[in-house]
Order: structure tokens, then C-alpha cells, then sequence
């Protein structure tokens, strides 16, 4: 009994952590990326992925209701920690550890529930924490609305699209009116509007002039390398973004707007990192991260160490002719803005690694507005998509206050 | 060429198949501890990662999503590590392997064939665009390494007058297949990364699709697939150490522990070098993989048969 | 004949030849199209068994592996763009039932016919001691010219299928006169060119 329990201990003593960063928590996040990774705990990539879901801030309405779709989706044993502030963080994670290893073994002993995911967790969910407790009940209600497919008559989407983001698989992903199909080589499909409580695929004709199907998909506001709160509403063949609009989720509060005494280095190694991320360089992106939390330290050699590091990370990076070749020639934006957007995405890549290099003077890339990027998105893949806008700097103060409505 | 005594006829087939199972688990930990110590850059410690991770995978709950392909999705998850453990059956230990036949090298690449659909299910089963997103990039890459990968692989049997591990290894007593097929062999460990959708050729479990093919897997399933992914990863360096690297052959030390060094560098050297760089994008490997890769393994292929002719390999 | 074979071998090829029935009918009878296409792989794995307990194995091998990769291509072609993912729109695979029926009936009964009344050789040779290395000398000698014929038709009509089914050519990708250095692409590929 005891050993098992240290095994349990010694087994969750590394888990695997979600973050989710409410408006204004830069720096919070950067201070919770740098322990976690100290002590050597992975960033998740998803909800199935996670152990430990770390809201920072406060979020707005909408994206704690996304939180909490996700956090429905987490498998057991999970803890949920939310972070106002980042001075008990030592404090804090020692007690997630503490929860996570203590949670009774009947929660998990039969594997697979098959309501689990899709009708919210089950009660014992419900043991430790105060979070837990509150959160269950708020979220019961709002994922059964998902489900019985309501959310279609009018909530459309926003309240799912943590769901969607992470999860992909559930209602929204699938928001499509009708089920098309009539041009599948034949096969006769039953029509019946919706299976399973999702609607289908329509029909639409591609970029090659084939009629092919078409689904309506939501992606965000959380996901790794990805800025949270930002949603992706698109329809998607195959996986090539036809229609795409970008929007932020809670755009009306734009009062909690990133600082602008953000160091301008230490942004940049913030946004190579998560783009390294999402180019899937994960050694790239955890010395684009180290060197950005050192930049935060008072000590001279600690800074100078840093220094160094940013260097190195943005030269290599800048010389790498794999990230070249891979990334080349995607996402061009218009111009019009000099310092900003122009280029491809290569190019980006290449002015985040001068400004995090510390070249003097340099004007560090202004904020994309989001049309302008969601116009770029649109016949892209989806890869690149994800490339594309983790190349540009978003700003949330610049967002549109009203969440554009996805073409079809 | 006289006939290697198999593993199994002479240990039994049960203690052999659970020997070659744990190898199997050797290799595939090997391989997840380098990979761990690369990624979190140095740290001995990170070798025992792999181990708590799949300690905390088995006591996680399974998940699952709405309206999945259940009976596709659990059987494709099955199948990797299967599969996997299935290709080590011809993969010489000691010297011998599992199983033989008159066709080793084809039936490793069956079981790597055959991981396509396994992976495919994986991805199309929960029901989750970014999930079937990352079946279809594996499928497309696949179309990429497998024709390059069957040439490389025939580049061997060429040179061996043979497709049975035993003999490939008996034909290296000379040279190693590593001086007269270079390309054989980079091509060969580049398609193993490919088909353990691993480092570089890693875009079926991208970031940019929240891990893509094992976004919506917990627990044990998230265990099996990527215990298949790393034990594939290991299989192959294994196999590529006696395809190419001469197997056990070496002075002074016995050939299992040539074997085991062997293979260790060839895993180290593979994660290290892939883990320099980026993902590499299906759409661009693709159009690589066809006009470049296939010409010049078929080259490499040609190279060796005229080699063969001339009388160079003592066949 | 069969008196050559071990129990163990025609126990595992009633078995398997079972199976292999079982997952051709499940191809008509399932509502997904990728359960359509994997019984049908079931069917074909099973087969591949079949050579397998004949002691074929280059010949079981090839069968499970060309046929895994095809009907994974298959998948893509045929599930690719059907957005639906785990097969939530129903379908069938059964079209002009009775037309199909009839047919199904009367191949049944003109190979059945064939197959018990055709004078078939019996077993005169002694099996190969390698039956890998006597495919690989009858297709690279004596059947040759008729492999050759069928591998150059084969590559003719993939080569063909691909032209006829692209709507885009080179006037598209490198203009009217063939004059643009960059072809023009909806992707770029890997090629600096």
C-alpha cells in the first residue's frame, strides 16, 4: 500500500503541465516556464496530455468556459492550480505534487469511461481542492448544452472552443449546417443532417476545382506556441484552410493589454520560442527559453550568460538552412507597414533573431493586425497556418471587438 | 549457404519470443532515455524518464472522445507496439534471429508497411481534426520514405545475394555494407525516423496539430503508441548495425557486445542528429523524396549490383 | 495435394480461408467506409496467412505489404477529403443489390464449376528447398518478358491515371511561354528551382 503510493509519488513527480495564460501574465508565464523548466517538467501538448492545467490571471468569461471544457478533458489523476500571483509559485506546484500523488486510486481503476469525455467529468472529480469543486459544477452544465448540440441555435462555438482547440473532436468541430456528400464516388450516403448528435462535412469546391467536403473547425484559444485567446475560425479540407477568420476571445476587456515595458529581447526569445515550438524544434525552443528567463536576472555573470545564450539560440537559428528550407515562402504579407509583417515567414524568424540578439536600434516588429494575417491563412495548410501566426506579434489591444464571423 | 540456426530452434520458441520481447523493451528505452537526455539538454537523470513516464501512463485514465471509431482507433493503437516488436523477429541478437526465412528483409519492411494503417487508425479513429490531420502527414510521408526505403533495402539483398539477416551477416565477414552502400544506409535510418515519426520526420505528431496522431490518447494507449514508436526506432538501428555495420563483427570483444556498442552509437548518433533540426515538412520531403532520393538510391542500387558482377563482394 | 500437408497447416488454412470470407462480407455489411476498407485488409492479411502456412513466405509477405500500403493509399483517396472523421457518416458499399447479386451468384457458380471439374496437374515435383529464390529466377528468367510487360504497363497507367486527372499543366505552372523560373505552385515543394 505504502509502496505503492511512493510509486504513484515517484511516477507523477514529473507531470506534464498545460498553461493557460489569461491576458496580461506575460511575465507571470515566462517566471512559471522558467521553474517548470527547472524542475524538469514537460510542457503539454494537449488535454489528453495533461497532468497539472495552470491558469494564470484571471480569465474573461469566454475563456474560462473554454478552460473548463478542457479541464474536462483531462484524464485522471490531474490538479487544477490557478495563479494569481507567481510568488508562492515553489510553494504552489510543491503542493500540485502533494494533490496529484495523494488522489485516491478509485478514481482511475476503470480505464476507459465512455461518457467521461463526452458528458463532463465524473463526480470524483471532486476531491481536492476547492477548484475542482467549483469548477465541476459550472462546467456540468455547460458541456451537456454542448453535447444535446444547443450550443447550435445560438451560443455557436465560443463556449466550445477550448474543446475544439485541444480537443477537435467534439461538437463544434464538426458545426457544419447540412451533411453533404452526394459526390462520394458513388457510395450512397444516408443523408441525416446530423450523426451522433454532430452535424457533417458539406460539399465545396477546392482549389484544384473538385468538389470535395468541407468542415467548419475552431482552433484555439489554447494550444501550444499558440496565443491563447486567440480563436481560428476556419473550414478546412483535407488539411487546407479555405476560409479563415482570426479573433480574440473576451475582446471587449482590451484594457489588459500585454505591459509595454516588456523587454524587447526577452519577447522576441518568447516568440522564437514558441515558434521554434511549433516548427517542431523542441532543443531550439527550450534554449530560446532558457536564454529568455536568464535575461530576467540581476546578477552580472547570470546576465551575461544569458546574453550569450540569446546569441547563440538566434544564430543558430538565423543560419539554419533546415528551418530555412522548411519555413521558406509561406505566409508573405503585405508590406505596406515597413518594418512590420513584410516578408515571409523566414523572414520573421530572421528579425525576431536580430532583435533577440540585442541589435541596437532595432525597432522591434510591430504588432499584425488580424485580418491581415487571417488573409494569408486562407489556402494554406494547416502546419503552415500554425507557422504563420506564431511568426507574427499579435496584439491584443488591436483586436477586433467583435468576433468575425467565419465565412462559409 | 548453410542454414543459421534460428533463436528460437534453439532456445524453444517461448524463451526466445520473450527474450527478443525484452530486448524489444531494451531497445525502445535506450532510445526514449537518449532522446530524453538530448531534449532536456544533458542530465543523466533524464535516463530514468522513460520509465516514470510509463509508470504514470498506466495508472492515467484512459480517455476517450464522442463518437469515436472505437473498435479502428483501440485496434490501431494495439497494433504499433505489436507491429514493433513483430519486426524484431528478424533482427539478429547474438547472432541469431527469432525467426528466419528465405525473405527477412521483406518481412521487416511488411511490418513497417503495416504500420501505416495502424497509424492511419490511430489518427482517424478519435474522431479529432488534428488527430486524422496527423494520419494523413504520416500517410503522405510514407509515400515519400517507402519506395527510397524498399531500394535501400534491396541494395542489401543485392549485395548479399540474399534476403535473410543470417546470410547479410555472413556476407559482411569481408566489408562492411556501410563502405559500398552509403546512401542505402543514410536512406535506411532516415526512413526509421520517418516511420517512428520521430525528430525531423515528426510532423504526424507536430506541435502545430497538439501532437497530432497521439493528441486525444491517455493512459495505456498513449503508452502503447509511443512504446511502438521508440521500440521501431531501436529495432532499426539494430537492423541497420547488421545490415550494415557488420553486425557483431569486431576484434577483441565478443560479437553481442559489438553488437550492443554498435547499436547504441547508431541510436545516440541518430537522436542527436535529429534532434539538430526542425521538423521537416511533408510537402517539402515529398517532392525530395521523389525526383532525389528515388534516382539516387537506384543508383546506389546499380552501384552495388555492378560491384557484385565484378566480383567484388566474396558472395 | 493436401495428404503433404500437417494437420496444423490445414487447420490454420480452413482458419484463415474463413477469416478471409468473413472480411470480404464484412466489406458489404459495415457503415463506414474506413471499416469497409480495413476488412477488406483483413481479408487480404488473411490471405497472406494462407501463403504463409504454405510455407510461401517471400510471396505471404509482399501480399500483406502491397496490400497494407494499398489499401492505406486507398484510404487516402477514397476518405481523404471526406471530412467526417471516425467514419460518422453512414454508408454502404452495396449498390444495384439484385444486379449485384446475380452477378456474385453466377461467378460463384462458373468458379466452382471450374474449379471441380477442371483436370488440375497433381503434385510431381518435390517442393524447392527455397521457394524465394525459384520465384526470383522464374520472374527474372523465364517469365521475364511477360513481368517486364506487365511492370511497364502498370507504370503507363499510373503515369496516365495522374496526367488525365490533374487539371493543372505546365502552361499553368510556368506560364504561356514556359518562361517563369518558379513554377507556380498552390504548395511549393523541397526543390530550390
Amino acid at each position: 500500500m505504502d509502496l505503492s503510493r511512493r510509486l504513484r509519488a515517484w511516477a507523477l513527480a514529473r507531470p506534464r503541465v498545460l498553461i493557460v495564460d489569461a491576458p496580461g501574465t506575460v511575465e507571470r508565464r515566462w517566471a512559471v516556464e522558467a521553474e517548470l523548466d527547472r524542475r524538469g517538467w514537460p510542457l503539454a501538448m494537449s488535454p489528453a496530455d495533461t497532468d497539472v492545467l495552470l491558469v494564470l490571471g484571471t480569465p474573461g468569461p469566454q475563456l474560462a468556459l473554454a478552460i473548463d471544457v478542457l479541464w474536462s478533458q483531462v484524464a485522471q489523476p490531474r490538479h487544477r492550480v490557478d495563479l494569481r500571483a507567481t510568488t508562492d509559485l515553489h510553494h504552489r506546484l510543491e503542493e500540485t505534487l502533494h494533490a496529484l500523488g495523494a488522489a485516491t486510486p478509485k478514481e482511475h481503476v476503470d480505464g476507459a469511461l465512455p461518457a467521461r469525455a463526452g458528458a463532463g467529468h465524473s463526480p470524483e472529480g471532486t476531491d481536492d481542492s476547492t477548484h475542482e469543486g467549483m469548477e465541476h459544477s459550472r462546467h456540468e452544465g455547460m458541456d451537456h448544452s454542448g453535447h444535446e448540440g444547443m450550443d447550435r441555435a445560438g451560443m455557436a462555438g465560443m463556449d466550445h472552443s477550448g474543446h475544439e482547440g485541444m480537443d477537435h473532436s467534439r461538437q463544434e468541430g464538426m458545426d457544419h449546417t447540412a451533411m453533404g456528400g452526394g459526390g462520394h464516388a458513388g457510395h450512397h450516403m444516408h443523408h441525416g443532417g446530423e450523426v451522433a448528435g454532430l452535424p457533417m462535412a458539406e460539399t465545396a469546391p477546392d482549389r484544384d476545382g473538385l468538389a470535395l467536403d468541407v468542415l467548419r473547425v475552431s482552433i484555439g484559444p489554447v494550444l501550444p506556441g499558440w496565443p491563447t485567446g486567440l480563436l481560428l475560425r476556419a473550414d478546412l479540407q483535407g488539411d487546407v484552410l479555405t476560409g479563415a477568420g482570426l479573433s480574440w476571445v473576451d475582446a471587449t476587456d482590451d484594457g489588459s493589454s500585454p505591459p509595454a515595458d516588456v523587454h524587447p529581447q526577452r519577447a522576441a526569445l518568447d516568440q522564437l520560442a514558441s515558434l521554434l515550438l511549433v516548427a517542431g524544434w523542441p532543443t531550439a525552443a527550450r534554449d530560446a527559453r532558457c536564454a529568455r528567463d536568464g535575461l530576467a536576472s540581476t546578477g552580472q555573470s547570470e546576465l551575461a550568460t544569458a546574453r550569450r545564450r540569446a546569441a547563440r539560440v538566434a544564430r543558430r537559428v538565423r543560419r539554419s538552412r533546415a528551418l530555412a528550407w522548411t519555413v521558406r515562402g509561406a505566409g508573405h504579407l503585405p508590406s505596406e507597414r515597413g518594418s512590420a509583417g513584410d516578408g515571409d515567414v523566414l523572414d520573421r524568424v530572421r528579425r525576431w533573431c536580430d532583435v533577440a540578439l540585442g541589435a541596437d536600434g532595432h525597432v522591434p516588429a510591430s504588432p499584425a493586425s488580424l485580418d491581415e494575417v487571417a488573409a494569408v491563412l486562407e489556402g494554406t495548410e494547416l502546419g503552415t497556418a500554425r507557422l504563420i501566426v506564431a511568426s507574427v506579434a499579435l496584439d491584443r489591444s488591436a483586436a477586433n471587438t467583435e468576433p468575425e464571423e467565419a465565412r462559409a | 549457404m548453410p542454414e543459421a540456426e534460428t533463436a528460437a530452434a534453439a532456445w524453444g520458441v517461448l524463451p526466445a519470443a520473450l527474450l527478443v520481447t525484452g530486448v524489444a523493451l531494451g531497445l525502445g528505452w535506450l532510445v526514449a532515455a537518449v532522446d530524453r537526455v538530448v531534449l532536456s539538454g544533458g542530465g543523466g537523470a533524464a535516463v530514468l524518464e522513460p520509465v516514470r513516464s510509463s509508470v504514470r501512463l498506466l495508472t492515467e485514465q484512459r480517455r476517450t472522445t464522442l463518437a469515436p471509431d472505437r473498435l479502428l482507433w483501440r485496434s490501431g493503437i494495439a497494433a504499433v507496439p505489436v507491429l514493433a516488436v513483430l519486426s524484431m523477429a528478424v533482427v539478429p541478437i547474438g547472432g541469431r534471429t527469432l525467426w528466419s526465412s528465405s525473405a527477412d528483409l521483406v518481412w521487416f519492411n511488411a511490418m513497417e508497411a503495416l504500420l501505416w494503417a495502424a497509424v492511419w487508425l490511430v489518427g482517424w479513429g478519435p474522431n479529432a481534426i488534428h488527430a486524422l490531420t496527423g494520419g494523413y502527414r504520416f500517410l503522405a510521408q510514407g509515400l515519400a520514405y517507402e519506395l527510397p526505403l524498399m531500394f535501400s533495402l534491396i541494395t542489401v539483398g543485392v549485395g548479399a545475394g540474399s534476403l535473410r539477416t543470417a546470410d547479410i551477416l555472413s556476407a559482411q565477414a569481408g566489408l562492411w555494407f556501410v563502405v559500398s552502400m552509403p546512401v542505402a544506409f543514410v536512406v535506411f535510418l532516415a526512413s526509421a525516423a520517418a516511420f517512428a515519426f520521430w525528430g525531423p520526420f515528426g510532423a504526424p505528431t507536430g506541435a502545430d496539430i497538439a501532437g497530432g496522431v497521439t493528441s486525444e490518447l491517455s493512459g495505456v494507449d498513449r503508452l502503447l503508441v509511443e512504446a511502438g514508436r521508440v521500440i521501431f526506432l531501436g529495432a532499426t538501428a539494430a537492423m541497420a548495425v547488421a545490415l550494415f555495420l557488420g553486425g557483431g563483427s569486431g576484434p577483441w570483444l565478443p560479437g553481442p557486445v559489438w553488437q550492443l556498442l554498435k547499436t547504441v552509437a547508431v541510436v545516440v548518433a541518430l537522436v542527436w542528429a535529429g534532434r539538430r533540426l526542425p521538423v521537416l515538412r511533408p510537402d517539402r520531403v515529398v517532392e525530395v523524396a521523389w525526383t532525389v532520393l528515388i534516382p539516387v538510391t537506384l543508383v546506389q542500387a546499380l552501384v552495388v549490383a555492378v560491384l557484385l558482377l565484378s566480383g567484388f563482394y566474396a558472395v | 495435394m493436401l495428404t503433404d500437408l500437417s494437420g496444423w497447416t490445414i487447420a490454420a488454412v480452413v482458419v484463415l480461408g474463413v477469416l478471409s470470407v468473413a472480411g470480404g462480407i464484412a466489406v458489404f455489411v459495415v457503415d463506414s467506409m474506413a471499416r469497409a476498407t480495413f476488412a477488406l485488409l483483413a481479408s487480404f492479411l488473411a490471405v497472406a496467412g494462407v501463403l504463409l502456412a504454405f510455407d510461401l513466405v517471400y510471396l505471404a509477405v509482399v501480399t500483406a505489404l502491397m496490400m497494407t500500403i494499398e489499401m492505406a493509399i486507398m484510404a487516402v483517396f477514397m476518405i481523404m477529403f471526406m471530412m467526417n472523421p471516425a467514419g460518422l457518416m453512414p454508408m454502404t458499399m452495396v449498390h444495384n443489390a439484385r444486379g449485384s447479386a446475380l452477378t456474385g451468384a453466377v461467378a460463384f457458380v462458373v468458379l466452382v464449376v471450374g474449379i471441380w471439374t477442371v483436370d488440375w496437374p497433381i503434385g510431381r515435383t518435390e517442393r524447392p528447398e527455397d521457394s524465394t529464390r525459384q520465384l526470383g529466377e522464374a520472374i527474372m528468367g523465364s517469365h521475364m518478358l511477360v513481368m517486364l510487360m506487365i511492370g511497364i504497363g502498370l507504370f503507363a497507367t499510373i503515369l496516365a491515371g495522374t496526367v488525365l486527372a490533374t487539371a493543372r499543366g505546365r502552361y499553368d505552372r510556368f506560364g504561356a511561354d514556359l518562361a517563369a523560373k518558379r513554377p507556380d505552385d498552390p504548395i511549393p515543394g523541397g526543390l530550390p528551382r
